[in-house]
């Protein structure tokens, strides 16, 4: 049953997605192009051929891409608030919760939703990032200067690492994972939150909850990067690789735990919600 | 939204951090300690200069040219040569001057963009100054890099030993690290010279004597050895805290931001999962449904291995 309510909920987001990601891979060819056109006009050998309103339109050129890599990401976020928020507590919500599907499989669904678009989203503004690279510094990619350069520093990574490239790179795609669906969930949450406090402008409450909750996170992992990174770094920095290595493992099996962690405390807040206090009066 | 909100933050955070490194810059190296009365003031106001560009008139003080001190960015355009100064549209004089205003600093901004910089000292202090320098008895030096601390060094233990050294021969970290020592006279608190701090030595630098040196490698300068290591000490412990303070913001030392880590690490990597798994114990006894049990254990057996995981890192990373 789950495949089938992911089904819906899939296509309830990607049939609006795919136009903003395409779109956003659109935008990111020009800005590839215009950053071909200014690195010309920067070099004194090529400055003159280009033309200073061409100039003048790549300039604008590349803020605009950044501009449409915000919006997709936005965009993602508002489709997948909109189907958890009108398919639980809209009228539509009446029909969701006489499915004969169990509430878990329903929070599930959603949960796999939202971070199957997180993670689409994260990927194209990715592949869009290396687009523009790629277009923009193509001369100097086909030159085999490049791709030894390249091989020699992954040769080094892989020299000095060893078999923890692997770890290292298992729990990087892990956390990444994690954490897209930890994000959607945190915003089911606000959105279940703001419904469960207030009758009238849940919407709006529950933007308001989320504004007010991620700007407490965002802050206080910003305090603590700001004054507790450099003490870490520099213990770390002072260390040897015999117990760097490990010690870099065992952080990250930490964090990946921890967001697990989390994700089953509002797993639990979400589910308690949905359960004992629905209210789609 | 959420992104764009913590994008708020994160540049508002960056802003501020700049602010700190801005407010943090000016102890580095500073020479003088720029008043609100004379920080800027723009050419055409209350300033003037006699015709040999030899004194200057700021409200009713006259200052005269800093012989001792003072020295030109570019010699094409000398002060002494007025016409060459006439041939020139100045812009702006830009005008800093020690906490006493004794001693103006002048730089003298040209549209063509050549800048002159030299020094003037108030009329009245002159005489004074030349005296306190052929005495020689006492100086102070700024040992807190900042202009609030100054500690008193017998003028015999830095004029004690004479060195000739190029510019890259006393440099700490491949920067010239200096403070400033004024005249026994604490009260006009003119400069008499630079003393730059190395690890274990310290030299210091008349101003009458390497005025036309700018820091750049290979230029000799004049130096004396300082003799005294209880001030070399004091000394680099300043650079040790101006360090500390460039790496940790000026808002906290090196300690203090151990400590806020070390508690941060506590309170959110360590107890409160440790709290988390006593409470989802807990409930998981107490609940009655199936699906509620099986969140709290799955809950609380993540909570403790959170719990062992940075317990042990905290063993590695702090011991």
């Amino acid at each position: 049953m789950l495949k089938k309510l992911l089904k819906y909920d899939l296509k309830s987001v990607f049939k609006y997605w795919w136009i903003a990601a395409i779109s956003s891979i659109g935008l990111s060819i020009f800005g590839g192009y215009a950053v071909t056109i200014l690195r010309d006009s920067a070099s004194e050998e090529t400055a003159k051929k280009v033309p200073i309103a061409l100039e003048i339109m790549s300039s604008i050129a590349l803020p605009l891409v950044y501009l449409g890599f915000i919006a997709l990401a936005l965009l993602t976020t508002i489709l997948v608030f909109a189907r958890y928020y009108k398919n639980f507590f809209s009228d539509e919500g009446y029909l969701t919760f006489t499915l004969p599907v169990k509430k878990s499989q329903l929070i599930n669904s959603k949960i796999i939703m939202g971070g199957l678009s997180s993670l689409a989203t994260y990927s194209v503004i990715a592949f869009n990032i290396i687009l523009i690279l790629v277009i923009g510094f193509f001369d100097k990619i086909i030159k085999p200067d490049f791709w030894k350069e390249f091989s020699e520093f992954f040769g080094e990574m892989f020299k000095t690492l060893g078999a923890y490239t692997l770890v290292y790179a298992l729990e990087i795609i892990l956390i990444v994972l994690l954490t897209c669906l930890l994000s959607n969930l945190f915003l089911y949450n606000c959105v279940a939150i703001a419904s469960m406090v207030v009758k009238k402008a849940k919407v709006i409450t529950a933007i308001g909850i989320y504004y007010f909750a991620s700007g407490a996170v965002s802050t206080l992992f910003t305090i603590f990067s700001l004054f507790g990174m450099n003490t870490i770094i520099d213990t770390m920095s002072d260390m040897n690789n015999t117990t760097l290595l490990p010690l870099i493992s065992l952080l990250g099996l930490g964090i990946i735990i921890m967001l697990a962690m989390f994700m089953a405390l509002l797993y639990l807040l979400q589910y308690w919600i949905i359960d004992r206090k629905l209210n789609l009066s | 939204m959420k992104k764009i909100l913590s994008l708020i933050v994160v540049v508002l955070l960056l802003v501020s951090c700049l602010g700190v490194t801005v407010n943090a810059a000016p102890l580095y190296g500073d020479y003088y300690e720029p008043s609100d009365e004379f920080s800027k003031i723009p050419a055409h106001k209350e300033i003037s200069f006699s015709e040999d560009y030899k004194e200057l008139y700021l409200g009713e003080k006259t200052y005269s040219r800093f012989n001792t001190y003072g020295f030109y960015l570019d010699t094409e355009y000398q002060l002494d040569n007025p016409k060459i100064i006439n041939d020139k549209s100045v812009s702006e004089i830009y005008l800093t001057a020690n906490k006493k205003g004794t001693v103006i600093d002048a730089t003298i901004s040209y549209n063509d963009g050549a800048e002159l910089h030299c020094s003037f000292m108030e009329n009245k202090y002159l005489e004074e100054y030349k005296n306190i320098i052929a005495n020689n008895s006492k100086l102070f030096v700024d040992f807190s890099l900042n202009g609030d601390k100054y500690i008193e060094v017998d003028a015999e233990k830095l004029f004690a030993k004479k060195v000739t050294l190029k510019t890259e021969d006393f440099m700490y970290d491949g920067e010239l690290f200096y403070v400033s020592a004024f005249t026994s006279d604490k009260s006009i608190e003119i400069p008499r010279g630079e003393l730059y701090i190395l690890p274990d030595t310290a030299y210091f630098s008349s101003y009458d004597m390497n005025k036309n040196n700018y820091g750049n490698d290979g230029e000799e300068w004049i130096l004396y050895e300082v003799q005294d290591e209880k001030l070399i000490k004091k000394l680099n412990e300043s650079v040790e805290e101006y360090y500390s303070d460039m790496e940790y913001g000026t808002l906290m030392n090196e300690k203090t931001s151990k400590t806020i880590t070390i508690l941060f690490y506590w309170a959110f990597l360590i107890i409160l999962p440790f709290i988390v798994m006593i409470a989802s114990i807990i409930l998981m006894i107490l609940s009655k449904t199936k699906i509620y049990k099986k969140i709290y254990l799955i809950t609380s057996i993540l909570a403790a291995t959170q719990t062992v995981i940075f317990v042990i890192c905290n063993f590695i990373l702090f011991k």
